[in-house]
């Protein structure tokens, strides 16, 4: 049987709740807030999640770092959705590069990882994270290095749709939240999924989607207004509806 | 539909005449109303006396002048063939009094077309029931520029006076749900012609990570490919959008007749 792996997860609030999951199916895992004083974890990973909450620089340099300190044969991952090929080519371990998506589900339990193959990936390295993953009782599927992966593309094809019949007069934000869960069954309606997610991530979605994917998804342009207004949504305790 | 229509009315109150053109259509209807409300009865959901209460307001006919002759309100749930709508308003509007509103029953047909036939486009609305209407609490209520608002008021109220929850939308196509729904679905069937991930993965990403009841691939079979593909021809003729270009995937599990569950075969097989 296979020694079990120690897993090294970086980051903050994201970071711990992906720790949380692994330490809760017995998975060996430290997590790291920052890169100084830990040499000694991060000598002796097997993997290392890079999930920085935040913007893609500081991302950038976490990974590059752990590059440089981590074990030759330790596989390098990392939370964000999109250019694993692009950033695996940074790296020195193309191979044992690999995106690792985590999403909570917002509504109720439950969490999927999104397993994101770059060009260069070995296929013994999405066999480790598989079995990882599986092992600890989390659900993943496979998907290919297109940004939005799936679960981004499909629902920012639904809010921007949504958006488009709003703008246009079609209904107003509550009827259409209201056929989405009386006449679709959907768990939630599209305008309070976009609150959920914070309106400047939607925004932020649907421009690179536009932009690499396809220019059906140019944003509609509600989006950039509430973004510019400063309403991002629950975070900011007005969207689409206003939290109190 | 015409019959979970009639019966969830009955229910509200109103005294129902379910018109069909042929006696053994009518009687397959009563009958499905029957069995609906004997296992109503036999869940504890109504009484015995409740439930024969709602058969007995409901009456049947062969033909509209029976059928609509003295009636407040019309709801035609035929097939979705514009002509045909248009046909039996067409005889509706000679038939019915003058305060009588017309309602249809339509996914994707243009109320205001459909309402052109008449003389009352003023009393002419939409009303987009989801099946099975005796459990689904929405429907659109869709309103054409002609529309007037004591029109949107009365429908609007019957809906909820019937326990549902009404959602008011312009004529449009595909209205809300089919528009919404179709944005969804044929971005997930896109992204297996694009190998992104299989349909599997794709379904059970959108059921795990947000609690969706089905996956697209799940709810393509359900529909029938003949049925999604006129959806997205329909969407995808009237919105010149690419959102809702047939994907490829669909189109061949269409000419391949591998319809859904209706043929066994989908994306998934059935047994």
């Amino acid at each position: 049987m296979e020694s079990m792996k120690k897993v090294v997860i970086i980051g903050g609030q994201t970071a711990a709740k992906i720790g949380e999951l692994f330490a809760s199916a017995g998975v060996k895992v430290a997590i790291l807030d920052s890169l100084t004083d830990s040499a000694d974890e991060l000598a002796r990973a097997d993997i290392v999640i890079e999930a920085v909450d935040g913007d893609g620089g500081t991302r950038k340099e976490v990974i590059l770092r752990c590059d440089e300190v981590i074990p030759p044969g330790a596989i390098l991952a990392t939370t964000a959705s999109s250019a694993i090929t692009e950033t695996a080519s940074l790296t020195g371990r193309p191979g044992k590069f690999i995106g690792l998506n985590f999403t909570f589900n917002p509504f109720q339990e439950g969490c999927l990882v999104q397993i994101t193959k770059g060009l260069e990936t070995a296929a013994e390295t999405i066999k480790t994270c598989t079995d990882l993953l599986k092992g600890a009782g989390v659900t993943a599927i496979e998907v290919a290095d297109l940004p939005g992966l799936v679960l981004d593309r499909v629902m920012a094809s639904a809010i921007n749709e949504a958006a488009i019949m709003h703008m246009t007069k079609v209904a107003t934000v509550e009827d259409i939240d209201s056929v989405a869960k009386s006449c679709l069954n959907w768990p939630v309606g599209p305008f309070q999924f976009a609150d959920v997610i914070g309106i400047d991530n939607v925004l932020a979605t649907l421009e690179i989607l536009s932009r690499e994917v396809s220019p059906r998804f140019l944003p509609c342009r509600i989006f950039k207004q509430m973004v510019a207004a400063g309403r991002l949504g629950k975070k900011a305790g007005r969207g689409f509806y206003t939290y109190s | 539909m015409g019959h979970g229509i009639a019966q969830v009315c009955a229910q509200g109150g109103f005294e129902v005449t379910l018109e069909d053109i042929k006696e053994e259509f009518l009687q397959k209807g009563l009958d499905r109303i029957k069995k609906f409300l004997d296992g109503s009865v036999a869940r504890g959901k109504t009484t015995q006396e409740e439930a024969e209460a709602v058969l007995g307001r409901i009456t049947t006919a062969t033909s509209l002048e029976e059928a609509a002759g003295d009636a407040d309100l019309v709801m035609e749930a035929i097939v979705e063939n514009m002509e045909i709508k248009k046909e039996t308003f067409r005889q509706l509007d000679k038939i019915c009094p003058e305060h009588t509103i017309f309602a249809t029953n339509t996914s994707y047909q243009s109320v205001t077309e459909i309402a052109s036939a008449t003389n009352r486009p003023d009393r002419f609305m939409g009303m987009h029931w989801f099946n099975p209407p005796q459990v689904m609490r929405g429907i659109e209520v869709v309103k054409t520029e002609r529309t007037s608002p004591e029109t949107v008021a009365i429908i609007t109220s019957l809906c909820q006076q019937l326990g549902k929850e009404p959602a008011i939308c312009h004529d449009s196509p595909g209205f809300i749900a089919n528009r919404l729904l179709q944005a969804w679905r044929t971005e997930g069937l896109r992204l297996y012609d694009e190998n992104v991930a299989s349909f599997q993965d794709i379904d059970k990403a959108l059921k795990t990570a947000y609690g969706f009841r089905m996956g697209p691939f799940e709810l393509a079979d359900l529909a029938g490919m003949d049925v999604v593909m006129a959806g997205n021809e329909t969407m995808y003729n009237e919105l010149r959008s690419d959102v809702f270009k047939p994907p490829r995937c669909l189109v061949m599990k269409f000419r391949a007749g591998e319809l859904g569950r209706k043929t066994a075969k989908g994306f998934y097989e059935y047994k």
